[in-house]
């Protein structure tokens, strides 16, 4: 089966729909519509459905102007009415989201529990992303610093941060260390 | 208790349709037998009279919960190499055999919301074990279940009773056709399990496939090694035993190895689940399996015994 890619996406040649997210920021704009033009021009282009997650007025009739063809709709974040959007696709959808890193972690988490994996998962995040630790006492997550070892705000335990990443905690994680 | 395997006596056997029988197997000395999760099979070693034994692999189709005996269905074969024909003819309330411990090519997917299972014929028997994992976890599931007519299928007044809500039977007699338009239109989180004939399972993962499902929520279990092409012959050359001979037509190289007392490791015998591996040293494989990769078939430098062959001639094996 051959994949097409677009930038740093892999699409299914046989997508059946592309779920996009993207938080109204100018840089997830450009990027969507760039990508949505990419789709229309497959030989045989998925259904799309937009969802921005913002309250700019401007922002969201300049998008809906843009995609006048397309499902589009507008939302005030929430990750409930995110959530209960996921919930309703079919197998052959697929996720693309377009946000900060900090969204894109939480309408990951939603998308994941509802059911969608991680393949049919991709995005472009922006800004700086923060890494996190799992801490394995407590099971809380941790800001990453540059440092081999970190102390667990939550249950003060002293960690050693492996390189073993968890895709579903999207986190690094942090075994106790052995003095 | 030879080594690796356990030794059970065969009880309460069961006639499930006029071609299927079921047969319970219970510890000798009694022990619980170790648990299993749901899809997974043994290999049991029957040795007719004056015949070398013959290992065949079943999908356990008892509870995972309960370890007081494992239970297998068996379908008398139409082209039986003598397995299920000495199985359906032969073994009786009372005898006694060895069989391994259970192994899983086939499980349950952790991340599914939601399991669609079809089966076609004997192809049932994995999902029946599967069906209780799924209960147990408090998933759901829909079962498709196709046979010829309601008489050619086995465990339809068990399945219809226990499940009336999640099975539906198709009966090719009455023109019920189990279609792969079934696979449009699942929720996401759906993963979808075939076992049935070569020709069912390939139909139906094409379609998953054309419907846009990622590979991993498409599931199969084959009971036979998938139809590759000629089994011609070829030459074979062991380098640390410094041996060699012909593979002839018609025969797999694990075979080969077997019948000229090599100690070759092997498992499902059907491509899929490795455990054959051997490593190559000279000579181009033919890869036949579902187990490695491509850039794996690439390297050449592995043969999976059980399905694949050499090509253009002469392989050297590590062994």
């Amino acid at each position: 089966m051959e994949f097409l890619t677009f930038k740093n996406f892999t699409i299914h040649p046989n997508i059946q729909k592309a779920f996009l997210f993207l938080d109204g920021t100018q840089s997830a704009i450009i990027d969507t519509l760039s990508f949505i033009n990419f789709l229309k021009q497959m030989q045989t282009s998925p259904e799309i459905m937009v969802v921005i997650g913002s309250d700019l007025p401007n922002r969201i009739d300049f998008i809906k102007t843009k995609l006048a063809e397309s499902n589009v709709i507008a939302t005030s974040f929430s990750i409930n009415q995110i959530k209960n959007l996921l919930i309703t696709q079919k197998v052959g959808t697929y996720l693309y989201l377009f946000a900060q890193w900090q969204t894109i972690s939480a309408v990951k988490q939603a998308a994941m529990e509802v059911g969608f994996s991680n393949e049919e998962i991709q995005c472009k995040g922006y800004g700086n992303k923060e890494e996190m630790v799992f801490c394995v006492k407590c099971y809380k997550l941790n800001l990453k610093s540059s440092n081999h070892e970190i102390i667990c705000e939550y249950c003060s335990s002293l960690l050693d941060v492996t390189n073993q990443y968890s895709i579903k905690l999207d986190a690094y994680l942090g075994n106790i260390k052995v003095k | 208790m030879t080594r690796g395997k356990i030794q059970v006596v065969v009880k309460d056997i069961k006639i499930e349709s006029p071609i299927v029988k079921s047969f319970k197997l219970f510890p000798i000395n009694g022990v619980e037998l170790p648990r299993f999760m749901g899809g997974s099979y043994i290999t049991t070693y029957v040795q007719p009279p004056n015949k070398k034994v013959l290992a065949r692999n079943y999908s356990l189709i008892s509870n995972p919960k309960k370890t007081e005996y494992y239970q297998i269905a068996i379908r008398l074969s139409n082209e039986s190499k003598g397995g299920s024909r000495f199985w359906h003819n032969d073994i009786k309330e009372g005898n006694c055999l060895h069989i391994s411990y259970p192994k899983n090519k086939f499980s349950l997917s952790f991340e599914a919301k939601h399991h669609v299972f079809f089966a076609a014929g004997i192809g049932i028997t994995p999902f029946l074990s599967m069906i209780e994992d799924v209960k147990k976890n408090g998933e759901t599931f829909e079962l498709h279940y196709a046979a010829k007519s309601k008489e050619l299928c086995s465990f339809y007044q068990a399945l219809k009773a226990r499940y009336p809500n999640e099975v539906t039977f198709y009966f090719s007699e009455n023109e019920q056709k189990m279609t792969t338009a079934l696979l449009k239109n699942q929720l996401i989180g759906t993963h979808v399990y075939f076992c049935g004939s070569e020709e069912m399972m390939k139909q139906f993962s094409e379609a998953a496939i054309s419907f846009g499902y990622p590979e991993k929520r498409i599931h199969f279990e084959r009971f036979s090694p998938p139809n590759a092409g000629t089994m011609y012959p070829f030459k074979v050359q062991l380098k640390k035993s410094n041996q060699s001979f012909e593979v002839p037509e018609g025969e797999t190289l694990l075979e080969a190895l077997v019948k000229n007392k090599i100690d070759a490791p092997y498992a499902c015998t059907i491509g899929g689940c490795g455990s054959c591996q051997i490593g190559v040293l000279e000579g181009e494989v033919d890869h036949r399996d579902e187990f490695l990769t491509d850039s794996e078939r690439r390297e050449n430098s592995v043969i999976l015994t059980c399905v694949s062959r050499g090509k253009n001639g002469c392989l050297t094996l590590d062994l």
